[in-house]
């Protein structure tokens, strides 16, 4: 059947902020299902409220709307547009749960628009557990034996009917939200109460545990007449019991025979076909490992962050060819653009072995539970290819960034036995490094296995890596060997005593470098046309003819707290600024969920880990014009200075410049001979040191470590003693590099993204942060351009700005943060990169600020790009306003509360052409709603006499005030009426609409606040930290407006 | 890398370094890769790969062992067998033997450590050669590898079939088996929908055929150059005019063949789990198990019609004969290794010895292109 001809216009639906279980993939997958539908000649309208992805950029779609996803704003748009069709299956949980949400309104007939793709029934058998468990009955494939509860007893019975131990699953929630497994009623009870609210139905499935089988997926394709295949199979590492988004998952499955291969695949296929489904789906099963028996353990019936996965790994397009099957098309009619000569209804054969390591946020919330279950924990991913398990596995090691040796983690030698075997048994982040541990003191693969339930095929793949520790500390194995295996020069420095320098010496000295193969889709069977490589040590190297000069962007790796997905955001427009000036662009990277690395975003894709070693092996091989770093976050930036030393060309700022930002001893310094104020701070690695700095500054004071992300490790201190503590503690985590300590001034915040060329400045608009100078930037609403900066204040930044640029002979952008104290504007840090905020800030004014940043850093004048001298540019139509969004409800036992350490996931975008709607929508985007009018308060002493002037803006709103004890007290007194009440009881009362905590200062666990803020989330009632944030709910409270929304698309790139 | 060095040595010259896993003796034949990622054990086993050393193109191959289960013959037929890399380790519940151990048990003599991405890539280039593995890379093996007999000068069914008739019970109809070099898989989905099955050595007459009264014909797999198979062919021609027939691979080309039909040799063959075929009549995609280097030529043979085709290059996958019931297929329908989406096709051949004047297939809907024309699948 040829392509459909009745639908023209399609909606199709992002996933919003980026949150845990739902990050990146989908900007990934919707950005290729628009550029494929594009193809097809369809008009593509898009909605998401992100603004730090690729599908809103105007580019994309035909009309991109940043609007908050509720169905009161979809149906706005649909209004206003009339698609034909809807595609909400590229959108993750929240995409298809609008969708659902849309159609049940009566939206989706009201105004005609067909649900393309998979059709709502085969949605609803998949993703209601009951209809799912009679489906699967029907089709003759075995679940587990389990019940839905939608009340505590119910489930506590249901599970004296199954036995423990018994796994407890919301329904629709995202990463497995609220579930868990018990042991035991008392588990149960904690877990299920959990469960039912998280599921927006109410409703939970309590299951027998299969703990300790395989945990195997199928991502399966099928088209409207019943063509069906399967893109590939995956095996996690990590066995049943821990959530498939915090596993290790190998592609393909490694210890299945043929036969459990096709037993599996064939029941995938049935499964598709018994659901109806028109595009992907990914199927989990668990497998026994003794003997033949399986259970279908879940059905996505959409595109997933395991769809991203199994896309990156196989080369096969998903969400590409899901969209096209959407759209009428049969697999057999869709081109595979990789090879170009072969369709799209085949399935790919594998010659390499895919690892995925996820990335855990553990090292920003260091006090956090790190243990490992059916509620997915970890922001990002990682992935790597190799021709062995082991060279893939090292390589996703590396990629993740962390402070292992190959295998070793540096503190693993210290753990007592009884940790050890702790490690072993119960799943976490530390699994992994615990086995090879165990291993390193004589455990016997059989012995690991039996603790850890992973398959013994894979734990000897680890004791092969510790042998070659071994053999390497020994001198037994040789330098080709050790590359062979997987070692990088750093790990086999580690055991020999070497520097890395030297390993790399020695092995070019034997004429010793990797090759690099394709990635094709059908194991070398047919030429594969799109150039994604891998390294590996073997003979032959597919490398291409070298047409025109070439230019490395470095990308930034896995998602993490503080690194998101605006870096990949930045990747992809400097390759498409360099790709446009006629540069092949060549990206490394290793991030499987991100557009970054799909395969035709670049010229050349080298999926491979950020290290320099490795970095320099494709350069080497490439010998690219120069290498971008500005754009992949810390990560890259951090590989300026060795990529120099090497001799590598950086383009753009000079590596001594960023030096000296990166080095806040030497930036104050340069400050101060420039006579800008700055905080008096300084830095020292000696508790002595911090003393005399503290008699220097006095108190409050930021203390943080040198060379961090997001604010990893910051603190404000309000006493010396707090400071002190806080200084050893950063000491203790990392003693090579200073801590810094700086004077904390409260303050308007405020944030430049500017291009310099060496001489202009390029200044898009200076942006004001909501709560004042402390909440770290990421984590802070800000307002763009800012409505209350004093226009000489706002000169003075941009003169700032502007002779900093200059002075540090900055080739690309500046990120600029200074506080607005007492009249005087105190710079706090320069970023030389791109900062998060640049895909918001470029969003807002309709202007590629990357692209016109990679430009210069290829030599570009700003003056002949149309921004001549300092240019300020004007005030957008609309004002723009940036609204973090946390993980919170993921993070079970993570601080809550706002402070200067990033804790922020994502974010989201409300413009409006005033203050108060562009705030409303940020807010309503990002998940903040006030249902009901009670407000339950409990306020730090030092903020008690500010809160009382917020607290009585909501009063005149029409809100009860509820408070703890003390802060009822306190604002009795100051002729408030409050009532006093039990935080717990008060919050368990459902009428509590918002609740108001301003934590002291400090991170004690153990506090009240901290568990209020925590019962919040378990309730769903907003919590807001900061005073700030609480009088901004207040404002789009006081100011509501009539009618329907209005909703606008965003414009592109004004004239100059 | 440890263990004896040794070479994969291709009449063309090219050489590819390894190490000895297996029997320690030399191995000779025509090269050919395999893109299965999964069924190494059917792979070794499949008695088409008769006088071939056999290249996965999977690197990583004896993870999960190897299982009484998972034989495709009594015993391995492959001449040589190269991967990149053997497992140290085989976990599964069904076994516990490791590649290298196999290998020796079964005098295959094996190559590991191997860039076979490479050697696929060069076969896919190149077309298929010959080759030897030996411990030197030398001229003298080249001069050996160009002197391995090519397939077609060689009797390769005659190594893998059988001596004489065996019957396999059953309380169905009886199938008369041809076996050229009969996979288990075949065998055993015949079985598993009741069928007696008789099979009979690829000499075998018509007459002999006749006798044993069978319902019903299944030509089999098996190695090499259909067309050096002259009397089979010519049983098969007076057979195909009394009895509903089937034939898979080899036996497909011999349908063709014995209609008058020509085969040619494919530039590396078609070996893997993942073959799209087109199903013309329904519009319908498999995905297929294949092992063939030799193909049927278009234009099919005038008594017959072409009802499967490769997407990926083209090429003809099935037939069927226009007035008597008999189909043939190029691909494997019972898969092992690989996808049993078309095992269907023995259900069709079954019903089609229950009522041979019903035609398995709907009429052939052919487009103008030769492409199918839209037909809903059911």
């Amino acid at each position: 059947m040829p392509k459909r001809l009745d639908v023209r216009k399609v909606l199709v639906i992002g996933s919003g902020p980026i949150v845990i279980g739902q990050a990146a993939e989908f900007d990934y997958s919707g950005t290729q299902a628009c550029r494929a539908l594009a193809e097809e000649g369809i008009e593509v309208v898009l909605v998401n409220s992100n603004p730090a992805t690729i599908m809103t950029d105007v580019e994309v779609a035909d009309r991109v709307y940043v609007e908050p996803l509720t169905v009161e704003y979809l149906e706005q748009i649909i209004a206003q547009e009339s698609p034909d069709g809807l595609l909400g299956t590229l959108g993750g949980q929240t995409g298809l749960n609008l969708t659902l949400q849309l159609a049940s309104a009566g939206v989706l007939r009201r105004y005609g628009v067909e649900l393309l793709g998979t059709p709502l029934e085969a949605i609803e058998n998949a993703e209601d557990r009951e209809r799912f468990r009679d489906t699967m009955v029907r089709l003759g494939e075995p679940v587990l034996r389990s019940t839905t509860a939608t009340d505590l007893g119910s489930a506590l019975a249901a599970a004296a009917g199954i036995g423990y131990p018994v796994v407890v699953r919301p329904a629709f929630t995202l990463g497995g939200t609220g579930g868990g497994i018990a042991r035991d009623p008392d588990a149960l009870a904690a877990i299920a109460r959990r469960g039912l609210l998280a599921s927006p139905i109410g409703q939970v499935l309590i299951e027998r545990s299969v703990m300790g089988w395989k945990e195997i997926e199928y991502e399966v394709m099928r088209d409207a007449v019943g063509n069906r295949i399967t893109v590939c199979n995956m095996e996690n590492l990590d066995p049943m019991g821990v959530h498939t988004g915090d596993s290790i998952v190998v592609a393909p499955s490694q210890t299945l025979s043929d036969a459990d291969y096709q037993r599996l695949r064939t029941a995938a296929l049935k499964i598709i076909d018994g659901l109806g489904i028109a595009g992907g789906c990914n199927i989990q099963f668990a497998l026994d490992p003794r003997s033949d028996e399986y259970y279908v353990i879940e059905v996505n019936p959409r595109v997933s962050r395991s769809s991203a996965l199994a896309s990156k790994a196989t080369g096969y397009p998903i969400a590409r060819v899901a969209a096209k099957i959407a759209m009428g098309l049969h697999l057999d009619e869709i081109a595979n653009q990789i090879t170009g000569v072969t369709g799209a209804a085949f399935e790919p054969a594998l010659d390499y072995v895919v690892v995925k390591i996820p990335r855990w946020p553990f090292d920003k919330f260091p006090a956090m539970d790190r243990r490992l279950g059916t509620q997915m924990k970890a922001t990002g991913e990682v992935m790597a290819i190799g021709r062995t398990f082991p060279e893939a596995l090292l390589k996703a090691v590396r990629s993740l960034d962390l402070r292992a040796v190959g295998l070793l983690l540096p503190e693993s030698a210290a753990w007592p036995e009884t940790r050890l075997r702790e490690i072993l048994v119960e799943p976490t982040d530390l699994r992994l490094f615990g086995a090879a541990e165990a291993i390193r003191r004589g455990w016997t693969v059989g012995a690991v296995a039996a603790a850890t339930a992973i398959d013994p095929y894979f734990v000897a793949q680890l004791q092969r890596v510790v042998d070659g520790e071994r053999a390497l500390a020994d001198g037994t194995m040789s330098l080709a060997g050790a590359k062979r295996l997987g070692f990088a020069d750093a790990a086999i420095a580690a055991c020999t005593g070497r520097t890395e320098a030297a390993v790399r010496a020695a092995r070019q000295a034997e004429g010793i470098a990797p090759v690099y193969k394709v990635v094709d889709t059908c194991a070398g069977e047919f030429p594969a046309a799109t150039p994604y490589y891998y390294s590996t040590y073997e003979e032959e190297d597919e490398r291409p003819a070298a047409v025109r000069p070439r230019i490395v962007a470095l990308g930034a790796g896995p998602i993490r707290i503080g690194q998101g997905i605006e870096f990949d955001y930045s990747t992809v427009h400097a390759v498409r600024a360099l790709r446009e000036v006629g540069y092949e662009a060549i990206i490394i990277n290793n991030n499987p969920e991100t557009v970054s690395t799909d395969f035709d975003i670049s010229d050349r894709l080298y999926f491979e880990p950020l290290t320099l070693e490795d970095v320099l092996h494709v350069v080497e091989r490439e010998r690219p014009e120069g290498v971008l770093v500005q754009f992949g976050g810390q990560t890259a930036l951090n590989l300026a200075a060795p990529l120099a030393a090497a001799g590598v060309r950086v383009l753009g700022t000079p590596v001594s410049a960023l030096d000296i930002s990166e080095d806040r001893q030497k930036f104050y310094d340069l400050l101060a001979g420039l006579n800008i104020p700055c905080p008096l701070g300084g830095a020292t690695t000696t508790l002595a040191g911090a003393r005399s700095l503290l008699a220097r500054t006095g108190v409050p004071v930021l203390v943080r470590p040198s060379y961090v992300l997001g604010g990893r490790g910051m603190l404000i201190a309000g006493t010396e003693a707090e400071a002190l503590g806080a200084v050893t503690s950063v000491l203790a985590a990392d003693p090579s590099h200073p801590v810094l300590i700086d004077r904390y001034l409260p303050g308007l915040e405020l944030e430049v993204d500017a291009i310099c060329d060496g001489n202009d400045v390029l200044i898009p608009g200076i942006m004001e942060h909501v709560e004042a100078a402390g909440v770290h930037s990421g984590d802070s609403i800000a307002l763009f351009p800012g409505q209350h900066v004093p226009e000489p204040a706002a000169e003075r930044v941009v003169e700032i700005t502007a002779l900093l640029s200059r002075v540090l002979g900055v080739r690309g952008f500046l990120n600029l943060q200074c506080v607005y104290h007492a009249g005087t504007i105190y710079v706090l840090e320069a970023n030389l990169r791109a900062s998060r905020t640049v895909p918001f800030v470029s969003k807002a004014v309709g202007l590629p600020l990357v692209q016109i940043a990679t430009r210069v850093m290829l030599g570009d004048a700003l003056a002949d790009l149309g921004f001549p001298g300092i240019h300020r540019l004007a005030a957008p139509e609309r004002i723009a306003v940036k609204a973090p969004v946390f993980s919170m409800d993921k993070l079970i036992d993570a601080e809550a509360a706002l402070g200067p350490e990033m804790r922020s996931t994502g974010e989201v975008m409300g413009l409006d052409t005033d203050t108060v709607g562009a705030l409303s929508r940020a807010l309503l985007a990002s998940g903040i709603a006030v249902r009901d009018r009670v407000i339950f308060a409990s306020i730090a002493d030092r903020e008690k006499a500010r809160a009382v002037g917020v607290l009585e803006e909501f009063a005149r709103l029409g809100f009860r005030i509820l408070a703890t004890p003390q802060t009822a007290a306190a604002l009795t007194a100051a002729g408030m009426d409050v009532r006093s009440d039990d935080p717990m009881r008060a919050l368990a009362s459902g009428e509590v609409g918002l609740v108001i905590n301003t934590p002291t200062r400090g991170h004690d666990r153990s506090r009240a606040g901290f568990a209020l803020r925590r019962m919040a989330l378990e309730h769903r009632i907003p919590c807001v930290t900061s005073l700030d944030t609480a009088q901004a709910i207040a404002r789009v409270l006081a100011d509501p407006r009539e009618g329907p929304p209005t909703v606008q698309p965003l414009t592109g790139p004004a004239s100059n | 890398m440890s263990g004896t060095r040794a070479y994969l040595v291709l009449e063309d010259g090219a050489v590819f370094a390894g190490v000895r896993i297996g029997a320690a003796e030399d191995a000779a034949g025509e090269v050919v890769f395999t893109t299965s990622m999964t069924g190494y054990q059917e792979v070794i086993s499949d008695p088409s790969y008769r006088g071939q050393i056999v290249a996965m193109a999977y690197p990583l191959i004896g993870n999960y062992g190897f299982s009484a289960q998972a034989w495709e013959a009594p015993c391995p037929h492959v001449a040589g067998f190269v991967v990149r890399e053997a497992s140290d380790v085989a976990s599964h519940y069904l076994s516990g033997e490791r590649l290298d151990a196999f290998l020796r048990a079964h005098g295959v003599s094996g190559l590991a450590e191997v860039d076979t991405r490479r050697l696929v890539r060069h076969l896919r280039t190149h077309g298929l050669q010959r080759g030897v593995m030996a411990a030197g890379a030398g001229a003298g093996e080249v001069t050996r590898a160009q002197a391995v007999p090519a397939l077609h000068e060689q009797d390769l069914v005659g190594q893998v079939s059988r001596r004489a008739p065996t019957v396999l019970p059953g309380d169905g109809p009886r199938v008369a088996l041809i076996d050229c070099g009969v996979k288990a898989g075949i065998v055993d989905a015949l079985r598993r929908r009741h069928c007696e099955v008789v099979l009979f050595p690829y000499t075998a007459s018509a007459e002999q055929v006749r006798a044993a009264q069978p319902a019903g014909i299944v030509l089999s797999n098996g190695p090499g150059d259909p067309m050096v198979l002259g009397p089979t062919i010519r049983t098969v021609a007076q057979l195909v005019d009394e009895y509903p027939l089937m034939g898979i691979c080899l036996g497909h080309q011999l349908l063709a063949l014995a209609l008058g039909g020509r085969t040619y040799k494919l530039k590396f063959g078609h070996r893997g789990s993942n073959q799209p075929v087109l199903e013309i009549a329904s519009g319908r995609v498999m995905i297929t198990t294949q092992n063939h280097g030799y193909a049927v030529a278009e234009p099919p043979p005038s008594a017959a019609d072409v009802t499967h085709v490769n997407l990926n290059d083209g090429t003809v996958e099935g037939l069927r004969h226009r007035t008597r019931p008999a189909f043939s297929v190029q691909f494997h329908p019972e898969g092992r290794p690989g996808p049993p989406d078309a095992e269907f096709l023995y259900d069709r051949f079954v019903a089609m010895i229950a009522s041979p004047a019903q035609v398995p297939f709907d009429s052939l809907a052919l487009a103008p292109g030769g492409r199918p024309s839209a037909v809903d699948g059911g």
